[in-house]
C-alpha cells in the first residue's frame, strides 16, 4: 500500500518511487512509513507531553483540562529540541522535495494536533492553501502520525483529485461544510500506523471526524514549501504566520522564521 | 454583531460580549437611570468597551440574572449557568494558551461557542425588533465619531444662509432645503404667503417599511448678537464643537437629518414639515401646521431634535403621548434608544414631557397642532452646553452619527407596529 522509506542514500529516486510520486499526483496524498523508529516516537511523544504540561502550568490550567481545550500547537521546534530535530529530519525534507519536484523545500511552520481520548472536534473539509499566505500551490504537508490513527481515532478522509480543481478562496470552518453529495463515494479514510506519515498537496480536499476511540490521537505536521515560493499577504493576512513575514509580498520567505530544511536533498 | 468565524479576532468576541452585559439596560428591574457599566470593577474600560475577556466573564457570571431577565424582555429562554461558566472558562484557556505559547482550540472553536451561546440569540433578537442599528458592531466610542465630511457640507452650506429675523435668505435656503428632499425621494410643497418664509411640507412613500413618521424641523434663526468671536454664519470647529449661529437651533439637527436620511436605506413613509420662522412666532407656519398635521396621522412624531446632558453625555429620552400617557408601543421604542445608547457608552433618562420651548414665541407650532395620542419623541443631537440662542450657540459634533442609528432603529420599529 505504502512505500517503504530504505536508507538508500542515492537520492530520492529511490526513496519515493515513481509510481509512489505518480499516486501522490493523481490522488494528491501519499502515505509513506515508517518514518520513525518506536525510539524516535516515543521521544516525540515524551516531549510533547512534557511541553504540552509546561504550557498548561504556565497558563494555570490542569492539564486534563487544558488538553481538552487546546488541541493545535504551532511553531514547537521553536520551543523544543526535539521537535526541531524532527524538524529537519532529512527524509522529511527529501520526500517533501522529491513530491513537490523542487530543489529544497522550506517549512512555513510545523505544528502538533492532538485529539484526546473520547474528545476532539470535526476538522470539516477543506483545502490548506487558501488559509495560507503562500502564493503558489507549491506546498505539502507531512501529517506524521504519534499514535495509531484508525477511523474510530479520528483518520484524515481525503477526496482523490481534489487538488486538481483550481484555487479557490478560503473556507470558514467553523461556519461551513462542504458536501460531496454522489461523490461521497469516493472519499477515501486513509488510516496510518504510529510513526508513519500522510504527505499531502496543500489543495488536498480533506477532513477528520472527532477522535471516539480510548486512545490519543496526535499528529506533528511539517509544512513545506518550495523554497522558492513567494510571500501573497493578502491571501490569508489573519493566519497567525503573516504577521512574522517579513519579506515583502512577493518576494521569498525569510530564513529564520521558514528555515530551508535538508538543504542537502537537492539531486546531485 | 456580525457572526463569529475561523477568521474572527478575539476582538470580536468582546465587543459581541460587552453588548451582552449592556443588554442589562433592557432587564425591567434595572435602573432606568443606571448605565450599564456601573456598579463594575473598571467602569472606565466596560464603558468604552475595552473589558478583556477574563473581566467580561466575571461580570457577565456576575450579572446572568440581570441578563436572563434582559432576554426574557426578548423572548428569549435563559441561560444554563454551568454551561454559561464553562463556555467563557474554555474560551478564556484558549485565548491564554494563544496569547502564551501559539496553542488554541480547533479554529476558535470555543469562542464560537460562547458566541453561539450568549451573543447570537441576543443578536438575533434585537435586530428582530430593532433592526440593524442595534446589533452594530461593538461598542462604540463616541469621541472617535468624527462627522461625515458630506454631514459637515449640509450642515455648512445650512449655515451659510443668513435666515435670522432681519436676513434675507430665507427663499434661498427653502430652495436649496427642497433641492436636497428631492434628492432624497421626497415630494416637497411649499406653503407660500407673501411676507413670509415658506414653510415645506415633503413627503416620501415608504420605502420597504410600514408604518408613517413625522418630522419637524425649522431654518430660521435669531439674529446674530454681537458678542460672537467667530463669524456667526460659518462653522468654527472647537473641542468636538460645531459653533455657529442656529447650529444647535436647528440647523445642525436639520443637517444631520437630511444626512441620516440620506444614508439610510429603506425606511417608513415620512412627513417632514420644515418651517422658516419659529424663532419669529410660526404666524403663518401655525396655520399651516394646525390645519396639515391633524390631517396626517402618523404613529411617531419627531420633535426638530432633542438632549444629551453635557456632563456626560446621557441621553434624555423626551417621549409623550399627547393627552394620555406613554404606552407600550412607546416604551418599547424607548427600550431600543436604551440599547443603541449603551453600545456608545450613553446612559438614559427617561423623562415623560416633550422639549423645553419656553422661549418659543407663541409656543412651539409644531407641538400645538399635533393630535391626542400622538406619540411624540425629541431625539436629536443637541446637548446641554448648545446654549441655544446665545451668542457662540455650539453643537457637539458626537452625537451625529448616533442619530442616524436612532432614525434607523425607530423607522424600523414603527414598521413592526401591527396598530398602524
Amino acid at each position: 500500500m505504502a512505500p517503504r522509506i530504505t536508507a538508500d542514500e542515492n537520492g530520492m529516486q529511490d526513496l519515493i518511487p515513481p509510481d509512489a510520486r505518480a499516486r501522490f499526483a493523481e490522488q494528491g496524498w501519499l502515505v509513506v512509513g515508517p518514518l520513525l523508529d518506536l525510539v524516535e516516537l516515543e521521544a516525540l511523544r515524551a516531549a510533547l507531553e512534557a511541553r504540552l504540561r509546561i504550557f498548561a502550568a504556565e497558563i494555570d490550567t490542569p492539564f486534563d483540562e487544558y488538553v481538552s481545550v487546546v488541541s493545535q500547537w504551532t511553531n514547537l521546534w521553536e520551543h523544543d529540541p526535539v521537535f526541531r530535530r524532527q524538524l529537519h529530519h532529512p527524509d522529511v525534507a527529501r520526500i517533501a522535495a522529491t513530491l513537490l519536484g523542487c530543489e529544497r523545500v522550506r517549512v512555513f511552520h510545523d505544528h502538533v494536533i492532538a485529539k484526546p481520548p473520547r474528545g476532539g472536534s470535526t476538522i470539516p473539509w477543506h483545502r490548506d492553501l487558501p488559509n495560507w499566505p503562500i502564493a503558489a500551490p507549491r506546498v505539502l504537508s507531512c501529517w506524521l502520525a504519534l499514535d495509531d490513527v484508525t477511523a474510530e481515532a479520528g483518520a484524515m478522509r481525503f477526496m482523490p483529485g481534489g487538488h486538481e480543481q483550481p484555487i479557490t478562496s478560503s473556507i470558514d470552518f467553523l461556519n461551513t461544510s462542504v458536501s460531496w453529495g454522489s461523490r461521497e463515494a469516493e472519499v477515501v479514510t486513509v488510516e496510518v500506523p504510529a510513526g508513519w506519515a500522510i504527505f499531502h498537496h496543500c489543495l488536498t480536499w480533506h477532513t477528520s471526524p472527532p477522535n471516539r476511540s480510548d486512545q490519543w490521537r496526535r499528529a506533528y505536521i511539517t509544512i513545506c514549501m518550495d523554497a522558492e515560493s513567494t510571500f501573497d499577504r493578502d491571501r490569508a493576512p489573519w493566519h497567525p504566520m503573516t504577521s512574522r513575514v517579513r519579506a515583502a509580498p512577493g518576494e521569498v520567505f525569510d530564513d529564520d522564521v521558514f528555515p530551508v530544511l535538508g538543504a542537502e536533498t537537492s539531486k546531485r | 454583531m456580525k457572526r463569529i468565524e475561523m477568521f474572527s479576532s478575539s476582538a470580536d468576541l468582546r465587543a459581541g460580549l460587552h453588548r451582552v452585559l449592556s443588554s442589562t439596560v433592557l432587564d425591567p428591574s434595572w435602573n432606568e437611570r443606571r448605565p450599564w457599566w456601573d456598579g463594575l470593577p473598571d467602569e472606565a474600560s466596560a464603558r468604552a468597551g475595552a473589558l478583556g475577556l477574563e473581566e467580561l466573564a466575571d461580570a457577565i457570571l456576575d450579572r446572568l440574572p440581570c441578563i436572563d431577565r434582559a432576554r426574557s424582555a426578548l423572548s428569549i429562554g435563559p441561560l444554563d449557568a454551568d454551561a454559561v461558566r464553562s463556555a467563557l472558562r474554555r474560551s478564556i484557556i484558549s485565548g491564554r494558551a494563544h496569547r502564551a505559547h501559539g496553542g488554541r482550540d480547533v479554529y476558535g472553536a470555543s469562542n464560537k461557542d460562547v458566541w453561539d451561546l450568549l451573543v447570537a440569540p441576543l443578536a438575533a433578537a434585537l435586530e428582530s425588533r430593532w433592526g440593524a442599528s442595534a446589533v452594530a458592531d461593538g461598542v462604540v466610542d463616541l469621541d472617535d465619531a468624527r462627522p461625515a465630511p458630506a454631514l459637515r457640507e449640509l450642515a455648512e452650506t445650512l449655515v451659510g444662509f443668513r435666515t435670522g429675523p432681519k436676513d434675507t435668505d430665507h427663499r434661498a435656503c427653502a430652495d436649496w432645503l427642497t433641492e436636497r428632499l428631492s434628492g432624497l425621494g421626497f415630494e416637497v410643497d411649499e406653503h407660500r404667503r407673501p411676507g413670509f418664509p415658506p414653510v415645506l411640507e415633503a413627503h416620501r412613500p415608504a420605502r420597504g417599511q410600514r408604518g408613517h413618521v413625522m418630522l419637524y424641523g425649522h431654518y430660521d434663526t435669531i439674529q446674530a448678537g454681537r458678542r460672537w468671536v467667530t463669524d456667526p454664519d460659518c462653522i468654527h470647529e472647537q473641542s468636538g464643537r460645531w459653533i455657529a449661529r442656529g447650529i444647535a437651533d436647528d440647523k445642525g439637527p436639520l443637517a444631520a437629518r437630511l444626512w441620516a436620511i440620506g444614508s439610510t436605506s429603506g425606511g417608513p413613509a415620512l412627513t417632514w414639515f420644515i418651517q422658516g420662522e419659529e424663532e419669529t412666532g410660526s404666524i403663518f407656519s401655525r396655520e399651516v401646521l394646525a390645519e396639515r398635521v391633524p390631517a396626517l396621522p402618523a404613529d411617531l412624531y419627531l420633535d426638530e431634535t432633542g438632549y444629551h446632558d453635557h456632563a456626560d453625555g446621557t441621553l434624555r429620552l423626551l417621549a409623550r403621548r399627547v393627552g394620555m400617557e406613554v404606552d407600550d408601543i412607546m416604551e418599547g421604542w424607548l427600550a431600543g434608544l436604551r440599547v443603541v445608547a449603551a453600545r456608545h457608552g450613553l446612559g438614559t433618562r427617561f423623562e415623560a414631557r416633550g422639549l423645553n420651548k419656553a422661549v418659543v414665541a407663541g409656543g412651539c407650532p409644531f407641538d400645538q397642532a399635533l393630535p391626542r395620542g400622538a406619540r411624540v419623541l425629541a431625539l436629536g443631537v443637541n446637548d446641554t452646553a448648545a446654549g441655544i440662542h446665545a451668542s457662540n450657540e455650539s453643537l457637539p459634533t458626537r452625537y451625529l452619527s448616533l442619530h442616524r442609528e436612532q432614525l434607523a432603529l425607530l423607522f424600523h420599529a414603527v414598521g413592526r407596529m401591527e396598530s398602524s
